[in-house]
């Protein structure tokens, strides 16, 4: 995807102060707010009628909550990137968004320089992965494991995507995760997006077998 | 359950405001209340036919009326919350116990050795019951073996049906404790998980409020500031401080860890740790150890802070990631300092610098887990420490 076509952000959070001081920094970047959001509603309204190519997203916001807008956004535009943003600890939500699709997840206190490099590296398509996500992730996958101990295509990561993860969650940076692997950068960031993959493909195997067995099989299309 | 006067209370419940739950109890206390009316009835029916055998009749007499008059005595106290006291039970045993110690006077031995039923008939098995409904098992079965052995001494018998009548007494009035026991812990229970849900409600609330306003703005603070000088970067190290403190305080689901021994949940309560400085994921959920290992291991973690302070060197970020592995708790604490190497560390060991022998290793291996350190020059120092769960 060509960079510049992606630079169409909406904002969802449900505090002015906020949203301004986020609207002024991401065109002070190059970037074009195209519309704002104080809730649920707003935002699957404003969305539908402006198509933004990004949207951050606060996991708290009045009805329906961030977690449900992202799986709503993905099935409506799944190309649209999806950042969350929440005030961390919302695990349950965090988790929602991301095997929906989002992209990354960001903690509301990240410095603005973090703030900008995370909008910047959604626009561009690559996951962005703090250390909680990180840490988050890892769990999600033991839980499925345990709870679907005789169910063949629960999701597995490999020794080294775990590795990789646990890494990330332990604060390390790409980089250094790579010297101390003896591989590339570029390798540590596909197993990175693998792990997210694998998370999503997952969720729409279960969405389309929810589906079937609840018999809407029209749904699966 | 001796109480003091003018604070009702009873069974550890308050009575001002009734609840479904006392109810339990006030069932039980119905049944005895009621078994010891009708057994005393029953005393009554059967000292009548026996009357014209009887040794000391206006004695027996007597004993019937007090008998009669004690019923409906702790019949009353019974009805009312604050006065079952435990004290109104063992009177109530010690007046049974009198009654069949008394039998052979007032009935002549020779009808009670014919008969094997002593003054009060079945009345003193009311008497064990509600020592067990009062008191518990304890209660209940010293009352049933008292009264049963006092029975069967007062009337030795050989005859099988006889004894086993009396052997009865300590099993009913035993298991009956048990199952007040039982129930008394279940109410128990469930009142401190209701005023824990209560309490983590009211903090819900709360942390939505603070959440849509004071948070906010702080994080806003902690942004902007930093862009305006000195001064404004101050600000914003102080708003990062207050909110990492504001929302560790607002997502502690522990409530009351420290006083309470219930088991505490590790991931938040290692969770609290997270600060401008301290990054805290957690891949593990719902990992419960008892509140003694919890805190020991929390004193380790702190320990831990506080190294990187002394000796990461400034500016230097600690990360922390909370896992399961099997049946151990895992946590990784690594942090981006100056780290040392191989014989720094050798030294720091023998010279039990750095929590590497007591505040952290000697810790671990006292909760039967363990404490592995690593580090190389520049490259910050991490440790993993695991505890069984």
């Amino acid at each position: 995807m060509d960079e510049l076509s992606r630079r169409r952000v909406m904002l969802v959070d449900d505090h002015p102060i906020w949203l301004e001081a986020l609207t002024r920094d991401l065109e002070a970047e190059g970037f074009e707010v195209v519309a704002v959001a104080r809730s649920g509603d707003e935002c699957l309204r404003r969305l539908r009628a402006t198509r933004p190519d990004v949207v951050v997203m606060d996991l708290k916001i009045p009805e329906p909550d961030g977690a449900t807008c992202t799986e709503i956004i993905m099935r409506e535009f799944p190309e649209t990137h999806v950042l969350v943003m929440s005030a961390s600890g919302e695990r349950d939500d965090v988790i929602r968004a991301i095997r929906a699709g989002a992209r990354g997840y960001l903690v509301k206190s990240a410095s603005k320089a973090e703030l900008l490099y995370g909008v910047r590296r959604t626009a561009e398509g690559d996951a962005v992965f703090t250390p909680g996500l990180a840490g988050m992730v890892l769990g999600e996958f033991r839980r499925m494991v345990a709870r679907t101990e005789q169910d063949d295509d629960a999701p597995v990561l490999t020794a080294r995507e775990i590795d990789v993860l646990r890494r990330v969650a332990k604060g390390m940076a790409y980089r250094e995760i790579a010297d101390e692997l003896y591989v590339s950068h570029r390798t540590v960031q596909n197993h990175v997006q693998n792990v997210l993959r694998k998370l999503q493909l997952h969720n729409r195997v279960e969405l389309t077998r929810y589906a079937i067995e609840q018999g809407f099989s029209d749904l699966e299309a | 359950m001796s109480v003091p006067a003018g604070r009702p209370r009873a069974g550890g419940h308050d009575a001002v405001t009734p609840r479904p739950d006392a109810d339990l109890i006030d069932s039980g206390y119905w049944v005895v209340i009621w078994t010891r009316y009708l057994l005393a009835a029953h005393a009554l029916l059967i000292n009548a036919f026996r009357w014209p055998r009887v040794a000391h009749p206006w004695l027996l007499a007597l004993v019937m009326a007090v008998i009669i008059a004690w019923s409906l005595v702790i019949g009353h106290l019974h009805r009312r919350r604050d006065r079952r006291t435990l004290l109104a039970a063992w009177i109530d045993f010690a007046i049974a116990f009198v009654v069949v110690v008394g039998s052979p006077y007032v009935l002549g031995a020779h009808l009670l050795r014919s008969d094997h039923l002593t003054a009060g008939v079945y009345w003193m098995f009311a008497s064990a019951i509600s020592l067990a409904v009062a008191g518990g098992f304890r209660e209940g079965l010293v009352g049933g073996l008292v009264l049963g052995a006092a029975a069967l001494l007062v009337a030795p018998t050989s005859y099988l049906p006889e004894v086993a009548e009396d052997l009865a007494l300590p099993v009913a009035s035993g298991t009956i404790g048990m199952m007040m026991d039982g129930l008394r812990r279940v109410i128990a229970e469930r009142d401190a998980e209701q005023a824990r849900a209560a309490a983590l409600a009211e903090r819900e609330r709360l942390s939505r409020i603070v959440h849509d306003g004071a948070l906010q703005v702080l994080a806003l603070v902690e942004r902007e500031g930093r862009l305006l000088g000195p001064e404004g970067a101050r600000l914003a190290r102080l708003a990062s401080t207050q909110e990492a403190a504001l929302r560790s305080v607002l997502q502690d689901r522990t409530v009351d860890a420290h006083l309470t021994e219930l088991p505490v949940e590790l991931t938040a309560m290692l969770e609290r740790h997270q600060s401008d400085g301290v990054t805290v994921s957690a891949s593990a959920g719902d990992l419960y150890v008892d509140a003694h290992r919890a805190r020991e291991l929390d004193l380790a973690v702190q320990e831990l802070i506080a190294n990187v302070a002394k000796h990461a060197g400034p500016g230097a970020h600690a990360w922390m990631l909370v896992e399961q592995d099997g049946d151990d708790a895992v946590v990784w604490f690594r942090d981006d300092g100056v780290g040392m190497g191989q014989s720094q560390l050798t030294a720091a060991r023998e010279a039990g610098r750095m929590g590497i022998s007591g505040s952290v290793t000697g810790r671990l291996q006292a909760l039967g887990g363990s404490a592995a350190v690593t580090s190389r020059p520049g490259r910050g120092v991490e440790w993993e420490l695991r505890i069984p769960v």
